[in-house]
């Protein structure tokens, strides 16, 4: 469904992605990880049209896409949320996700699917980190993406919180959206995820199945320490 | 009936609408929108001054020159807004300043066509003489209090639309509305130019009013006038500029009998009035 090839960026003379190659398919959930600055959210911006890449090409279903802005990249069904949400402060929960879709029954779907239609009236400024991150996901979702770049869902959720929001990403790998996730949080990521991408210093080391990733050596060193 | 009717108080009160127009106008971009613009008054000089010379050099009536000001104002507003699509905060403030003042002292320098800093004898809108100073003001009066309501009207529309909801968006976080498909830079573009062609109108009507226009309309004093006065009655609200703008003027006016002491007493009201509201006299409504 998305795909890149050999993606650079740098800024001020530090080069952040070395050439990225990354692709999913519709219907298949991509776990992103790699280290603190390793570069997941510099690559979800190129992705959405925030950055364009100093090289590298964007397929969209096999077509080469150009991101002008990030409204082409929405307009082209490339959703996103935020590592740090972005609530539209002043504006209420539905009006934040009316701004993604004129169809009023959807936004509210989109609601109802994060478990925010309780509070759809209130001031979004008013939601707490936890719902500031469910409306994120929200107003993705009514953008009817094919492809759903999430960074950083799971962050300071409780377990049974991780639960719902597993269910809500294998229920859109089954209506066909293709997902990239970047966590820190690792279990969910390896019971969930089909595949798992490791980025680290700008460059994937690893791309392949769970099972495969957690018994790369070069993962493991880059995560020497840490429990799989 | 003769206090109403007296020209000094319809002078004063056109005069407040042409203001009610340009912090109206203003308030679009810099209030609903978030771009901090400061060449609102240099837009409504580029009206007056197009406006003028259209009547003065290619003879042609004020009811077509003044839909070619407002078309240049559009023109030039859109080409402002696309120029500065990267530019926020500090760095548009500094561009549009610079543009301003560009233009007031391009016309200061100027006087083979605009005669400088002398200032340019500008149609009326009536030929003298025909009816009274009272009839003919009560027109003026009427005309600018179409053109506000008009605006007015429209601004409501637009607020209540999508498009007022992406404006609204833009305001909070123009990446995040970006990121939702709003497509913030044509909607940017959109703006400034709507927002300078009203500016353009209401400079190019101020001129034939008048009779005599100079650069000074379109000086940083003028700028911050209605700055003051948007911010007065209620920045990104959809009455407070019009209630800022026919305050201070009319505030100003009265204040004028106190002499040299009038600019002091200015001050103070208006010191007091963000003392208590500091959101401005509608602040906090939309
Ligand atoms: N706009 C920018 N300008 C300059 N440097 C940037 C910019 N965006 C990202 N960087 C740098 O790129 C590097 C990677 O940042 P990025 O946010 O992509 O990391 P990350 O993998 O998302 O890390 P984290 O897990 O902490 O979220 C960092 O060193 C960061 O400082
Ligand atoms: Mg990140």
């Amino acid at each position: 469904m998305i795909r890149c090839q050999q993606i650079r960026i740098s800024f001020g003379g530090l080069q952040v992605l070395k050439g990225v190659d990354l692709s999913v398919q519709e219907g298949e959930v991509l776990g992103l990880m790699g280290p603190n600055g390793a570069g997941k959210s510099t690559l979800f911006n190129v992705l959405t049209g925030v950055h364009s890449p100093d090289s590298g090409t964007i397929f969209l279903k096999d077509q080469v896409v150009r991101l002008r802005n990030p409204a082409t990249a929405a307009a082209l069904g490339i959703a996103r949320t935020f590592q740090t949400p972005r609530p539209l402060l002043g504006l209420s929960v539905f009006e934040n996700v009316a701004v993604a879709t004129a169809d009023h029954d959807l936004a509210i779907r989109c609601l109802q699917k994060v478990g925010l239609q309780n509070q759809r009236d209130r001031d979004s400024g008013a939601l707490n980190l936890m719902d500031r991150k469910r409306l994120e996901v929200a107003r993705a979702l009514a953008l009817r993406p094919k492809a759903l770049l999430l960074d950083e869902a799971m962050a300071g959720l409780t377990a049974v919180e991780m639960e719902e929001a597993t269910s809500l990403i294998c229920s859109l790998k089954e209506s066909g959206v293709a997902v990239v996730w970047v966590e820190h949080v690792m279990g969910p990521l390896f019971r969930t995820c089909d595949r798992i991408a490791v980025l680290d210093q700008g460059r994937i080391i690893c791309d392949g199945t769970p099972d495969v990733v957690s018994k790369n050596p070069e993962v493991l060193r880059v995560y020497l320490g840490e429990e799989f | 009936m003769e206090t109403v009717f007296n020209p000094y108080i319809l002078h004063v009160g056109i005069i407040g609408l042409y203001y009610a127009i340009l912090a109206s106008s203003w308030n679009v971009v810099a209030g609903m929108t978030g771009f901090a613009t400061y060449s609102h008054a240099a837009f409504a000089s580029l009206g007056a001054y197009v406006s003028a010379l259209i009547t003065l050099y290619f003879g042609l009536p004020i009811l077509i020159s003044l839909p070619l000001a407002f078309f240049c104002g559009a023109l030039f507003g859109g080409l402002l807004g696309k120029l500065s699509l990267r530019l926020n905060g500090t760095y548009l403030a500094l561009v549009t300043l610079a543009f301003s003042e560009l233009f007031r002292l391009f016309l200061t320098n100027e006087d083979q066509w605009t005669r400088g800093a002398l200032g340019l004898k500008v149609p009326l809108l009536w030929s003298d003489s025909e009816n009274g100073v009272v009839a003919q003001k009560i027109a003026a009066l009427m005309i600018f209090g179409v053109v506000l309501v008009s605006l007015m009207i429209f601004i409501r529309r637009v607020r209540r639309s999508r498009t007022g909801l992406h404006l609204r968006a833009i305001l909070s976080d123009e990446l995040a509305a970006a990121s939702l498909g709003v497509q913030t830079e044509k909607l940017r573009v959109w703006v400034f130019s709507a927002s300078s062609a009203v500016a353009s109108l209401a400079g190019a009507l101020y001129g034939h009013y008048l009779g005599l226009i100079s650069p000074e309309m379109g000086s940083l004093s003028q700028m911050f006038l209605i700055l003051a006065m948007t911010i007065l009655g209620g920045m990104g609200t959809w009455l407070g500029p019009v209630i800022g703008a026919l305050g201070l003027e009319i505030l100003s006016e009265g204040l004028r009998d106190f002499g040299q002491h009038h600019v002091f007493l200015y001050a103070l009201v208006v010191l007091l009035v963000f003392r208590w509201r500091p959101q401005g006299l509608l602040g906090g409504r939309r």
